[in-house]
């Protein structure tokens, strides 16, 4: 299996894990109004950077930890997968359409953040239109990807 | 094989064969690509780049017009 379709099946599974992880826990915490008050936008900028570091931690320790344990898994084999490692032309440009499309989803995130602004929405609610539009992107670009890779280019 | 709507035809199956029965992965790591690479240029699902479309051509010691070419529609 190419690098670039082991790495984007890891994502698929740990961005699941971030995004469901960090929705239950919203759930939990909105139920006790953990969002209102006086401290409601310090509040929401802490889970939401919370999410960046823990979320992009969680992702880059888990592609950095199956990467040595291939790597370990191979000095114990004799397999002779050399092209495995290897991210040839087909993949960039299956990486760059899969961010291309992914980069749209985003912005129309970002749009209708900024209009809810306008129309008096809460700023948890302002950044977590935000947020789910990212969580949508992230979901457009490994769709992508791997339809891409399966179907072809 | 077609390209689908480019029009582009490739004879790389058949001078694998003739080159010793060349395997798609022994083509891959000689011009750099992955076997999955070579796989979906062979089944059209992929029109390589005019570098790789050189490179591939240099392996069989031929022209690129000899294993690429393009059909106009018209």
């Amino acid at each position: 299996m190419p690098l670039m379709l082991r790495s984007t099946y890891l994502s698929v599974i740990t961005c699941s894990i971030i995004f469901l992880v960090y929705a239950w826990w919203v759930f939990q915490v909105l139920g006790v109004g953990y969002f209102t008050g006086p401290d409601a936008l310090v509040r929401t900028g802490k889970a939401i950077s919370i999410l960046i570091v823990a979320g992009f931690g969680f992702e880059i320790a888990v592609q950095i930890g199956t990467v040595f344990l291939r790597t370990k898994l191979r000095r114990l084999t004799t397999t002779d997968d050399t092209d495995e490692l290897i991210v040839d032309e087909r993949d960039k440009q299956i990486l760059h359409r899969s961010l291309f499309v992914s980069l749209h989803v985003l912005c129309a995130g970002l749009f209708l953040a900024i209009f809810a602004l306008a129309a008096g929405f809460e700023a948890f609610w302002v950044f977590h239109i935000i947020v789910l539009f990212y969580a949508l992107a992230v979901a457009t670009e490994l769709g992508i990807k791997i339809f891409l890779f399966k179907r072809g280019i | 094989m077609n390209l689908g709507k480019l029009g582009i035809t490739n004879q790389i199956k058949r001078y694998r064969f003739e080159n010793g029965e060349m395997t798609q992965k022994e083509l891959a790591l000689k011009v750099g690509v992955t076997r999955q690479t070579i796989v979906a240029i062979e089944n059209a699902k992929y029109s390589p780049t005019l570098e790789l479309a050189f490179k591939i051509a240099e392996v069989f010691e031929l022209g690129i017009d000899d294993v690429f070419r393009y059909e106009s529609s018209k």
